[in-house]
């Protein structure tokens, strides 16, 4: 299924392109940081420490701390690995939605390929951030809700992609051979088909974790997180009362969404280089020379 | 002769495609209904709010048909928003098509500011760099796009509240209006520019990287087309081949991201009017979250919802107007 | 080596002509040392499989090489002045009035949002200090010119609502708008069905009588060729192995390459039981082949023709071959 010389291929590419050498970099550093978590934190993210409330970064809170004393430092860290835990499943949950939907609309096209296609054009219309916050507002908001939220009005991204592959490779010489072996849909679909729709999908899930990571912010930002949890957003939502008495408390939670979503994009379209080569030579068709 | 055939045949596109974006439309209605009745609670309440008196709440029961089975009340339903009407709002007690049809000015504005900077600045920006394809000028214009695009755009919001508005005092930090003072009209619309500029930007700039992008994109494929070779085997310049012909193509898929960019510009609105306490839709928006006023939350997806569907349908009008291959069938 | 050149005042002459393409996979040598004359009023065709470098040919001449390309050596000379160290102002007034090309798939070749008219209004707007509407008039001219019905109304169409042939009548006209001394026809025919090339080829045998334009005709058909040219230049990896006038080609090949290539040509006259090709393929003109290029598929090759570059011998009056046979 792999092979390697492509893999190689594949890699070297990838490292041509500097940008996305650094947002890998800037990932590996943050996963790092979710996994030694514990060791990095300074104090408990959620214990106040009333006597010093909103001080300036200095060497015992090396980013200040926030209107209720709490270090500022320790709840970037923990807010790290809620980043990462959202943007991952919300994206994984809008990838797999969307597989399924692409592969089948793209493998027996027909009705149900109308009838999917009819849907997701609704979902491309509807405001889909309104949605979130609607179903935030009415269900209450707590984090499995969020990611589910997130997930399913994400799931259209995918499920084109999926599906436009789905469409031309069944067509392919290869799955009439599997045919004539006697493999069923099923199998045909994920053992044949669904490796070749893998590159696309990656570079496309890259980029919506980025975007889950976002809509999450966004959302905690306007007061629809969950309360319970210590996620940038929720920083944010609260550093905004307390602006004009401090930058720190805005700055810092809002610089790692920054990061994080920039590092996400930068793999995004690294890979998306990578996996589709283009002849960077030739720039345009024809460029006189003197 | 031949005119009367192609304009049938771009009507009869239109009509087309307008007859598309009906069972879109009856779908989002649908959602809508099934949101109503999939929340925690009686619709009644859901409707009509926690405090509502027992007479108002007889009285929706009534008119919305809720005590009759589930069909008969997706029939209502559909039959209540046909007429305009979108239901009362909790908080304020008027109707909520009201509500939304004052605040539309303001959205209007500023999503149109936004709009309007997004597509100009991302288009220049785009072209240019297409020109000199990997130059440090191309590079550049690539890197300022990705930050962009990455920036959220209520950190974005806050930090520049925090210097121009704070820091600098020179601009204001919220509203759209200065209250308080008697203006002239001039004196008005630069007042109104003043607190139009932050907003507009901040909502603008994560669709001025997407612009940009797809320029550049589409000008380089573009100027990897044949007929490029005809233009620069025929002795025109690079201002000729470029403007006169790359461009005219290149700009074909920018129409249709631009219509697509409607929906995102709206819900962008949504933090973007918070943070500047800008009197809009979008602003509209939070408050009925916060104070969990449903009908508001209901009539906005709605009517932002069609707004997107009928923006599509003009960016299709103006794509058919542009590309010949469409018009002339 | 010895200049292939014709008797009588040339129009263009390329001497020992270079272009490279500099590519990450190795310099690949695309035209390499091209020597030719065409003369005024003359037509010359430039006969060779695809990959033997004539396109590049046709597009050093018009200094429009894709990127990694350069011209390397050698001189083009346009009535005795050489373009190659011209620059990008200068080609650009010589393109489209002294020197014009057309081009193979008439679909992808013209801006598919402007005019018929307009794109051929914009060559002569290019180059004549006239008004718009008085370049219209005569584009629709030139539009007449080369025989397309209504050329008024067509000059309101788009590329799309014209057909196969019309629209490389349209390429046809726009390259002839200003009336060059050289026309550049690349693969006129090769996208068009038959009856359509046939209507074609007679435009540009009767266009050239009309206004005398000298024609480079480049195609991989010998039968084009044998219709509309001249003299004839058949062109191998990346050089010109024989050049001679048409009928001297086709009644006496010389060199190994050009009796396969005629060879190989289904015709309706001489019966045949089987279809014969050329052995072998196309060599890489990264690495070509050591000695004479085409020594591993000619059925006649000897030692020598591995190891020593071939000199072009003079056979007739105007017949050159570039073969050790000889």
């Amino acid at each position: 299924m792999f092979d390697v010389s492509g893999v190689k291929d594949f890699w070297r590419r990838y490292r041509s392109n500097r940008a996305g050498l650094v947002g890998l970099m800037v990932l590996a550093t943050l996963a790092a940081i979710v996994l030694t978590e514990p060791y990095l934190l300074l104090y408990d993210p959620k214990e106040p420490h009333f006597t010093d409330k909103l001080l300036p970064p200095s060497t015992t809170y090396p980013m200040g701390t926030d209107e209720l004393g709490r270090d500022v430092f320790s709840r970037i860290i923990a807010g790290t690995r809620f980043a990462f835990l959202i943007g991952l499943s919300a994206a994984g949950i809008a990838a797999l939605i969307g597989f399924i939907v692409g592969a089948i609309a793209g493998f027996y096209g027909g009705k149900l390929d109308d009838i999917m296609m009819r849907v997701t054009d609704i979902f491309l219309v509807v405001p889909t951030f309104f949605l979130i916050m609607v179903i935030a507002a009415i269900f209450g908001a707590s984090m499995s809700l969020v990611v589910v939220a997130i997930g399913i009005t994400s799931w259209p991204g995918p499920a084109r992609l999926v599906r436009a592959g789905f469409l031309s490779l069944k067509e392919q010489e290869f799955v009439e051979a599997a045919r004539l072996v006697g493999a069923g849909d099923i199998r045909i679909i994920l053992r044949h088909i669904a490796p070749n729709t893998m590159a696309p999908l990656i570079v496309i899930t890259s980029v919506q974790i980025a975007g889950a990571i976002l809509t999450e912010a966004s959302l905690s930002f306007l007061g629809l997180g969950d309360v319970n949890v210590v996620t940038w957003g929720q920083m944010l939502q609260r550093a905004q009362q307390y602006l004009r008495h401090g930058w720190w408390v805005a700055s810092f939670p809002g610089f790692m969404i920054f990061l994080t979503v920039l590092a996400f994009n930068l793999v995004g379209d690294a890979l998306n280089d990578a996996l589709n080569p283009r002849l960077k030579e030739y720039g345009t068709k024809v460029k006189t020379e003197t | 002769m031949r005119s009367r055939i192609e304009l049938v045949s771009l009507k009869a596109y239109l009509a087309r495609r307008t007859l598309q974006a009906v069972p879109v439309v009856l779908g989002v209605i649908f959602l809508n209904f099934t949101i109503i009745h999939l929340a925690p609670g009686d619709p009644s309440y859901v409707l009509g709010g926690e405090m509502a008196s027992p007479e108002f709440r007889e009285e929706l029961i009534e008119r919305m048909g809720l005590n009759k089975p589930l069909w008969e009340q997706l029939f209502v339903y559909f039959a209540t928003i046909f007429r305009g009407d979108l239901g009362n709002s909790i908080a304020y007690r008027t109707p909520v098509i009201q509500l939304i049809w004052e605040r539309v000015p303001a959205t209007f504005l500023l999503v149109g500011t936004a709009m309007l900077i997004a597509m100009t600045i991302g288009t220049i920006m785009g072209v240019n760099a297409a020109r000199n394809p990997y130059s440090l000028m191309d590079n550049f214009t690539t890197v300022l796009s990705v930050v962009g695009y990455s920036t959220p755009s209520f950190w974005l919001a806050i930090m520049l509240m925090l210097l121009f508005g704070v820091y600098w005092n020179l601009l204001p930090t919220g509203g759209m209006l200065t209250v308080g003072f008697r203006m002239s009209p001039f004196e008005t619309v630069i007042d109104v520019l003043r607190h139009l500029i932050l907003p507009a930007f901040v909502l603008g700039l994560w669709h001025l990287t997407r612009f940009a992008r797809m320029a550049r994109a589409s000008m380089l494929e573009e100027l990897g087309k044949d007929y490029i070779v005809t233009a620069w085997a025929k002795g025109a310049s690079e201002r000729a081949v470029i403007y006169g012909h790359a461009l005219g193509n290149a700009l074909l898929p920018l129409v249709t991201m631009a219509g697509m960019s409607i929906p995102f510009l709206l819900t962008g609105a949504v933090v973007t009017e918070t943070v500047f306490s800008w009197p809009g839709l979008g602003r509209l928006m939070f408050e009925g979250i916060f104070m969990r006023d449903y009908p508001v939350l209901m009539g906005l997806f709605i009517i932002v919802s069609i707004a997107t569907v009928a923006a599509n349908l003009l960016t299709d009008i103006v794509y058919a107007l542009l590309d010949p291959r469409i018009r002339y069938k | 080596m010895t200049n292939a050149v014709s008797v009588g005042n040339p129009l263009l002459e390329l001497k020992d002509l270079k272009t490279y393409f500099y590519t990450s996979s190795g310099v690949v040598r695309a035209v390499d040392n091209v020597t030719l004359n065409i003369n005024h009023k003359e037509s010359l065709g430039l006969v060779g499989e695809s990959g033997c470098g004539k396109s590049t040919v046709a597009f050093s001449i018009m200094k429009l090489i894709p990127r990694p390309g350069k011209i390397v050596a050698g001189q083009i000379l346009l009535e005795g002045e050489d373009l190659v160290n011209k620059d990008e102002e200068h080609m650009r007034k010589i393109r489209g009035s002294r020197i014009a090309m057309s081009f193979q798939d008439p679909m992808t070749y013209l801006n598919p949002v402007r005019t018929i008219g307009d794109q051929v209004a914009e060559a002569i707007l290019l180059h004549q200090n006239v008004g718009k509407s008085q370049a219209l008039e005569q584009a629709i001219r030139a539009l007449e010119l080369t025989q397309i019905p209504s050329a008024e109304e067509k000059a309101r169409s788009y590329p799309h609502q014209l057909s196969g042939g019309m629209r490389q009548r349209a390429l046809i006209a726009m390259a002839l708008a200003c009336q060059p001394g050289l026309l550049i026809a690349d693969e006129p025919t090769t996208a068009l069905d038959v009856l359509v090339q046939d209507e074609i080829l007679d435009l540009m045998i009767e266009l050239q009588q009309k206004l005398g334009t000298s024609i480079l005709l480049i195609t991989h058909d010998l039968g084009v060729v044998a219709r509309v040219s001249d003299k004839v230049a058949v062109m191998y990896a990346g050089r010109i192995v024989e050049y001679s006038d048409t009928r001297s080609i086709y009644k006496e090949p010389q060199h190994p390459y050009t009796i396969g290539l005629i060879g190989s040509t289904p015709r309706l006259d001489v019966k045949s039981t089987r279809l014969r090709s050329i052995e072998g393929n196309v060599p890489s003109l990264v690495s070509p082949p050591p000695g004479c290029r085409f020594h591993p598929r000619c059925p006649y090759s000897k030692e020598r023709c591995k190891r020593d570059e071939p000199r072009f011998v003079q056979i007739a009056a105007e017949h050159y071959v570039l073969c050790h046979k000889s």
